[in-house]
């Protein structure tokens, strides 16, 4: 058996559970994680669950009708690698901004604007 | 390959704005920065002349037309958005001018950063297809991130600012996830490309339903619907009056605007199996902020949870899916944009000793200056939907569409009973901020000074409140165009 006949044998459902799996324990992490930093990186999974989930579809797209179907689920995830990119600096400046100025970085220690 | 010309053509205002930020950024470097921060500060002058410029511009030289690009379009549609975000720009701009004392610093960063996300924002407006979605949507909502934590040496902006980055970054992980699912179930990315296939499905399948719940629930974060409208009064409360007076109009629009294109556009025919979906949002946001703002004491929280009862509203609005319904739509943004734009100018005036905005700052504040009693009057009465403020045409115009539509959708009728009811809730609430101008004490009898350039936006925020109730016929129709060109044709393929 070739690589490329290995990999097509993965089916489409367990490309998709490991997506679903990796955004779940993402937005659980996000729930119950109470240093801003883990819930950041938690963020980053759930960004990358959806990018699996777009690579693996523009793969099947293109397996079921190998004319005519480009590689824009492939390319997105280049725009979204850039824009977590520039979120990440982001929340990251505003983190320190947070440290720096209640010398905290729990989220549950921030509630001063609250109902 | 489409030629510069072409992408001029479409996105000519949102190369404006870039290059105008550009160009703050080196007169800044040129005449030393914080050298400038008196009232001439060159920077402010530039980016008002310039925005206004623009706006003067966008009315006189630029026109709708039917074309669609596969880059996106310039329908009536957009260039009715494009307009109103470039008139809440210069709004945001203006507010920021009385505030701008409080910066610690920054003070020609901020311009720049308000006119990167009116970029981001006029970008929405034309977009056709979800690559372009999700840049403009994150172009709009990092440079929003920024501008709410601008006051870094004060506790609640920097907590508004790591709340808001933390929910902004949840609710584009969601919007990913969704567009991916329906990238997977269709084929396709451009709205028009997905548009086709789903009109080619006898039924959607569970993956594209999947999918388009979490794009809709990912935009409803910008519009401030359940289950993303958490972040709206922490934002709001913490974030500077002028940002705040921003997200409350421009993120808003931005959601409603990507909404009502991914609706009437993309979902097209099959947009009526989402009704239900739409109406449920609907009846539960005007619960929330209903609800929620009668036991408010922070005036921006207050107007925060009274932005999510709006929203709630607009949903309504996308529910009943006709062109009226999103005609009124359009009317509604722009009312809300004069009577939110007053409230929050008159809040940065009442709270520029105390720097909060506590509801006792307006206690008794018809002795200490009957001008700003009377804005803050005819704008809460406008947000309230009373007549003969423009809130009440809207609210009238949304409704009436809404009961058009429960004829064919007996469902509709009991939101719509629900809405009603929540107007009468709102009314209380915005009568009790009233009754505190009008018969509480003031704290501080001295006399609020007003400046001219202050009087001069509120007078225009009141008067443009009144005469849309009165002639409301040409904005009526501009609406109605906007609406026409989202209805009409189906997008061609490319």
């Amino acid at each position: 058996m070739t690589l490329a006949a290995a990999q097509n044998s993965v089916p489409l459902e367990h490309w998709l559970t490991l997506s679903g799996v990796l955004f779940t324990l993402g937005l659980c992490g996000v729930m119950m994680r109470r240093n801003v930093i883990l819930v950041l990186m938690s963020v980053e999974i759930m960004l990358n669950a959806a990018n699996v989930a777009l690579v693996v579809f523009n793969k099947y797209l293109i397996a079921n009708a190998p004319e005519g179907v480009a590689l824009d689920g492939q390319v997105f995830v280049f725009f979204t690698i850039a824009v977590a990119a520039a979120e990440a600096a982001v929340a990251l400046v505003i983190a320190m901004a947070l440290f720096r100025r209640l010398d905290t970085v729990n989220v549950d220690d921030v509630a001063n604007l609250r109902w | 390959m489409p030629s510069f010309a072409e992408i001029m053509s479409v996105y000519g205002l949102e190369f404006g704005l870039g290059a105008l930020a550009m160009l703050l950024i080196v007169v800044d470097l040129i005449t030393g920065r914080g050298r400038l921060t008196g009232p001439a500060d060159v920077v402010r002058l530039l980016a008002l002349g310039g925005v206004s410029g623009l706006l003067i511009y966008s009315f006189m030289f630029l026109h709708a037309s039917g074309e669609v690009h596969a880059f996106g379009q310039l329908d009536a549609f957009a260039l009715y958005f494009k307009r109103f975000f470039l008139a809440t720009t210069l709004f945001t701009l203006l507010l920021t001018a009385p505030y701008e004392a409080r910066f610690s610093g920054g003070r020609a960063e901020f311009p720049v950063l308000v006119l990167l996300t009116a970029m981001g924002m006029c970008m929405l407006s034309s977009v056709g297809d979800f690559v372009s979605l999700f840049v403009g949507l994150e172009l709009v909502t990092i440079s929003l991130f920024l501008l709410t934590a601008w006051r870094p040496g004060l506790p609640r902006s920097i907590e508004a600012g790591i709340k808001f980055v933390i929910i902004g970054a949840v609710a584009a992980a969601f919007l990913v996830y969704g567009i991916a699912f329906v990238y997977g179930a269709t084929g396709a990315l451009d709205f028009a490309g997905v548009s086709a296939a789903i009109q080619s499905m006898a039924t959607m399948p569970a993956g594209l339903k999947f999918g388009l719940l979490l794009v809709l629930v990912g935009l409803g974060f910008k519009l401030g619907a359940v289950p993303f409208h958490i972040w709206i009064p922490d934002v709001y409360q913490g974030a500077p009056t002028p940002v705040t007076a921003f997200l409350s109009v421009g993120s808003k629009a931005a959601g409603v605007v990507l909404l009502m294109r991914l609706v009437y556009t993309v979902l097209g025919p099959a947009a009526a199996e989402w009704a239900g979906v739409l109406g449920g949002l609907a009846a539960i946001t005007l619960l929330m902020g209903n609800l929620g703002a009668i036991t408010q004491t922070d005036l921006k929280r207050f107007l925060g949870y009274s932005g999510i009862a709006h929203a709630g509203f607009l949903l309504l609005a996308l529910a009943a899916h006709s062109e009226a319904s999103a005609s009124s739509i359009l009317f509604y943004m722009v009312t809300y944009l004069f009577a939110n734009m007053a409230a929050f100018l008159v809040i940065i005036v009442v709270s520029r000793t105390s720097d909060d905005s506590h509801m006792d700052r307006v206690n008794g504040l018809a002795e200490r200056s009957p001008f700003l009693a009377f804005v803050l009057l005819v704008s809460m009465l406008s947000l309230a939907g009373v007549p003969p403020f423009a809130g009440f045409v809207a609210k009238f115009m949304i409704l009436r569409a809404a009961m058009e539509a429960a004829l064919h959708n007996p469902a509709l009728y009991w939101i719509v009973g629900l809405s009603l009811v929540m107007v009468v809730v709102s009314l209380y609430y915005y009568l009790c901020v009233l009754k505190r101008v009008y018969f509480r004490e003031p704290e501080d009898k001295g006399v609020l000074e007003i400046s001219g350039s202050t009087k001069a936006i509120l007078l225009l925020c009141v008067i443009a409140t009144i005469g849309l109730a009165i002639f409301f016929n040409p904005l009526v129709e501009s609406a109605n165009a906007g609406a026409q060109s989202l209805m009409g044709a189906l997008p061609q393929g490319h």
